[in-house]
């Protein structure tokens, strides 16, 4: 609080100087439209359509944010450093909250604003990346400052970051039970594993969002688990290469599997929208 | 201004400093006995005003000594007005306005305008000067207490951190922490403690400060506030982990169960207590207790090693060193003991009757969290960049055990192989805990009543065979496996998770845990070859630190050099 209270304190007296204006973006979670929560079903997100669902997690990492004003300028909006939810460019967003099904990997706090500075006005279009900058990526994570060292968060797998971790549980029966969705940068090389890779990893799977007729001061940034599963079928997906469950889900972050870039600048993600800003449903603490 | 009016100014001034420099002087043992820094900060403040008003009235028109004036006055006000902000290094919430901060800012806003007043014919100008210069000021005032903040440490939050001793409300020790941390915050607390406080903090402070040693790669564990580590709590600790009169009965000592050869297990399915009582669970490695944000098998309000060595000492359920009811006997044979006497008082230099079980407990405490583990083949290859450390085998074992198919490291990741792991950078402590379907008595998921995981504490259904996992690091030392000591070796553990959970067949004990609705979703089970499940075992053995278990500063201080006792 303390040092939350300073960093605002100086940020406001930046921005008095400097033309430049604070931004409290507002990210929201849902399923179809009902708030996201971790002790609550749904229902029907599945291609059977009769399958339920509970969230067991559900937090993501977006970076590099920027907004787009009138004159098709792209402005960078400056993350407030708190390290705790924000570092360098990269912001954490947390939507689970410890409690029910969220016990076992979660954390009681919760985080839905991302703030920063940005300068100049008349912004009509939000860009930002669901993941983490490859120079941030693959650092040692014992060494970084939160949200980066986050353990929940580490993929060792490829030794980066779970850029979207969306675990789930169903109402069915063993190998339909759990239906964990993991998206992050693969075929990473590296000396060995449990090592930071040393060249760019083949496949960065870092989706860039945009999302355009936004009113930074009115909107907010809907993540909707619903709009996301829609009539998928349900199987766990950690963004294997191979696996047909990530090649029907990717489309739908905007990416290709094979190529792990984005498809037509990822216009066809179905994840994120915006909505006009009602009020909060979850508050950073 | 006739020479009249200007003398009334500067009494004024001269009055308005010494009032405000006095209650700030008086409220110095206060602050202090919640937190050396804030005391310390009065004590400077109120000093500095007073000794300000003998250079204001010698050198009346010095510049300088002016803008000093402005900044003790104006400049305390503002900053006060900060700390209703909740913004000091020393509180998070605004300090009460009392009697002693109405005289004080008083005396600072009137001493400021008869400054103002004395001196400077342009007296809106010199007022908004004042304010910008405070403003520096009271930024350099924010920077000089977060820096005495870190020197000197105390509770952060002060005013809320009251809670540090907190489960050592032993009766036989009430009225026994005099240390400047550990005392509530009391009104009665004068300038003696505050002395008798300080000295004891510069004794403790010029001894030592730990030196970790870290290996690479390793953050700085974190350590309680109210429990500093020093080499010689370490020490102190050292003898007492190793010494069978910390029992009641005087046949146990901690060493008896923490074996270093076998990476502080014990190689037993479950231990015996001193009197002869089986403990429930196995017991578990030392190694690294330090990182662990929970403690034992499946407790998870026990969230330091000071509040967990407490359970050997006196717990009754099971019996293990049985010190209740014994509490004066064993105090005594420590008490009584010479070498005792020179290590508790090196260790406590300030207390004139250190040996009581606070002290105990933080010298264990600080002992074992200095076993840290980080030598392995495995940390030579990934940290220390000796490639030559791990065979291709072993390679093969750590690409299997990052797997996603395998999912190991969903539990067991991190440099300390467990998600359950905290250090001195941590924001968000992460707690975990899984049911991995080792038992399913009614096909509802239930474990044997003795071992039912974090269900005991909470006693909530769905907690039910959650178990901490355990870090990995010296696996291949501290066979039997699990909390209960129920899996004989690595190979059979990979079984256990190829499968997906286990298969008792007969007994009382039987029923399918793959089936348990409880297990946990990374446990569902893999196939793979016989050749990569002996990759596996080769690299989980590759988790072994020979130094670790051969390090004389873990070591038994009572055996004869060179001879490892058992
Ligand atoms: C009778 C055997 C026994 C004795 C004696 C004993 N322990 Fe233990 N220790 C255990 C067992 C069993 C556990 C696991 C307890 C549980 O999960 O409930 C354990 C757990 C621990 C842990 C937790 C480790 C971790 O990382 O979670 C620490 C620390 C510890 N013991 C330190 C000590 C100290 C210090 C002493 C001496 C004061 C001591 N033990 C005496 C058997 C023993
Ligand atoms: C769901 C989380 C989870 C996953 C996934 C997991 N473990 Fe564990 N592991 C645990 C827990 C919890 C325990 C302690 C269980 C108990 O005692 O009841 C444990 C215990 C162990 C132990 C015994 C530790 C000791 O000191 O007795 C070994 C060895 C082990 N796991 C290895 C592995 C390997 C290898 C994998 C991958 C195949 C794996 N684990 C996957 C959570 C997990």
């Amino acid at each position: 609080m303390r040092s939350f209270t300073i960093s605002t304190l100086m940020v406001l007296l930046i921005a008095a100087c400097n033309n430049e204006k604070q931004v409290q973006l507002q990210f929201s979670a849902e399923v179809a439209g009902t708030p996201l929560a971790c002790d609550r079903w749904y229902a029907g997100y599945d291609s059977a359509g009769d399958a339920q669902i509970q969230v067991k997690d559900f937090r993501f990492f977006i970076s590099d944010l920027r907004l787009i004003n009138d004159k098709n300028e792209e402005i960078p909006v400056q993350l407030e450093q708190d390290s705790v939810w924000q570092f360098m460019d990269i912001a954490l967003l947390d939507f689970e909250n410890g409690q029910g099904e969220c016990e076992e990997k979660g954390t009681a706090r919760t985080n839905s604003v991302v703030r920063g500075i940005v300068k100049g006005s008349n912004f009509k279009s939000i860009v930002f990346k669901l993941g983490v900058p490859f120079e941030w990526n693959h650092v040692d994570n014992v060494a970084v400052p939160s949200p980066l060292n986050v353990g929940a968060m580490f993929w060792n797998w490829q030794f980066g970051y779970k850029f979207a971790r969306f675990d789930l549980v169903t109402d069915r029966e063993d190998d339909q039970k759990f239906w964990f969705i993991h998206l992050g940068s693969t075929g990473c090389h590296a000396l060995a594993s449990g090592m930071a890779p040393d060249s760019a990893c083949l496949k960065t799977n870092i989706p860039e969002i945009r999302i355009d007729n936004f009113d930074v001061d009115k909107d907010v940034i809907v993540a909707d688990l619903g709009s996301l599963l829609q009539q998928l079928k349900i199987g766990t997906c950690m963004s294997g290469p191979a696996n047909p469950f990530c090649e029907e889900l990717f489309p739908r972050f905007g990416l290709s599997l094979a190529s792990g870039d984005c498809i037509d600048g990822c216009q066809g993600q179905t994840l994120f929208h915006k909505q006009v800003l009602t009020p909060l449903a979850y508050t950073n603490d | 201004m006739t020479e009249a009016v200007k003398n009334l100014w500067t009494g004024l001034v001269v009055i308005c400093l010494g009032l405000a420099g006095w209650v700030h002087l008086d409220i110095v043992p206060f602050h202090f006995s919640h937190m050396p820094a804030h005391g310390i900060f009065f004590a400077v403040l109120g000093l500095t005003q007073l000794i300000f008003i003998p250079f204001f009235l010698f050198f009346p028109q010095n510049q300088p000594i002016h803008w000093l004036g402005f900044t003790l006055t104006g400049g305390m006000v503002i900053l006060w007005g900060f700390t209703q902000l909740g913004v000091t290094p020393f509180t998070r919430a605004a300090e009460p306005v009392d009697t002693a901060t109405i005289i004080s800012k008083l005396a600072e806003s009137i001493g400021c305008i008869a400054l103002v007043l004395r001196y400077h014919p342009q007296k809106c100008r010199a007022l908004s000067k004042t304010f910008g210069v405070s403003i520096v000021n009271v930024g350099m005032v924010l920077a000089v207490g977060f820096a005495t903040e870190a020197l000197i440490g105390g509770t952060p939050g002060g005013h809320h951190g009251h809670e540090a001793l907190k489960g050592f409300n032993d009766p036989q020790n009430k009225g026994h922490s005099h240390t400047p941390y550990a005392n509530d915050y009391t009104a009665d607390y004068d300038w003696g403690d505050v002395w008798s406080s300080l000295k004891s903090y510069l004794a403790t402070r010029s001894k030592t400060t730990y030196l970790w040693g870290l290996p690479p790669g390793f953050p700085k564990p974190r350590v309680p506030e109210d429990n500093p580590i020093t080499a010689e709590k370490v020490q102190l600790g050292r003898h007492l982990f190793y010494d069978k009169r910390l029992s009641g009965n005087g046949t146990l000592s901690c060493a008896s169960c923490h074996h270093q050869d076998k990476a502080f297990a014990d190689g037993l399915e479950r231990p015996k207590g001193s009197t002869g009582m089986i403990h429930p669970r196995n017991s578990l490695t030392l190694t690294n207790s330090a990182y662990s944000s929970t403690l034992t098998w499946a407790n998870p309000s026990l969230g330091t090693i000071e509040k967990q060595v407490l359970v050997p000492m006196f717990g009754e359920f099971p019996v293990e060193l049985g010190i209740t009811g014994q509490e004066e006997k064993v105090r005594n044979r420590f008490k009584n003991d010479t070498l005792y006497q020179q290590l508790f008082s090196e260790a406590f230099p300030s207390e004139k009757d250190p040996y009581h079980f606070v002290n105990f407990a933080k010298a264990l405490a600080s002992f074992t969290r200095t076993m840290i583990s980080g030598n392995s083949p495995y940390d030579q290859y990934i940290y220390q960049k000796d490639t030559a450390a791990l065979t291709i085998q072993e390679l093969r074992g750590l690409k299997l055990f990052l797997s996603e198919e395998l999912e190991c490291h969903h539990c067991h990741g991190g440099f300390n192989f467990t998600l359950s792991t905290v250090h001195d950078k941590t924001v968000f402590v992460e707690k975990p805990f899984h049911n991995t379907g080792l038992y399913n008595l009614d096909g509802r998921g239930a474990y044997p009543t003795d071992n039912t995981g974090v269900f005991e504490f909470t006693a909530k259904e769905k907690d039910m065979g959650k178990f901490r996992a355990p870090t990995l690091r010296n696996i291949a030392l501290t066979a039997p496996y699990m909390h209960d000591g129920s899996i004989a070796t690595l190979e059979e553990v990979i079984d256990f998770y190829e499968r997906g959970g286990r298969h008792i067949e007969k007994g009382k004990l039987a029923g399918d845990g793959k089936k348990s609705p409880l297990k946990s979703g990374f446990v569902v089970g893999f196939e793979i070859t016989g050749q990569e499940k002996e990759d596996l075992v080769a690299f989980l053995k590759a988790l072994t630190d020979e130094q670790f278990v051969k390090d004389t500063r873990f070591s038994d201080p009572f055996a004869p050099p060179g001879i490892a006792r058992k």
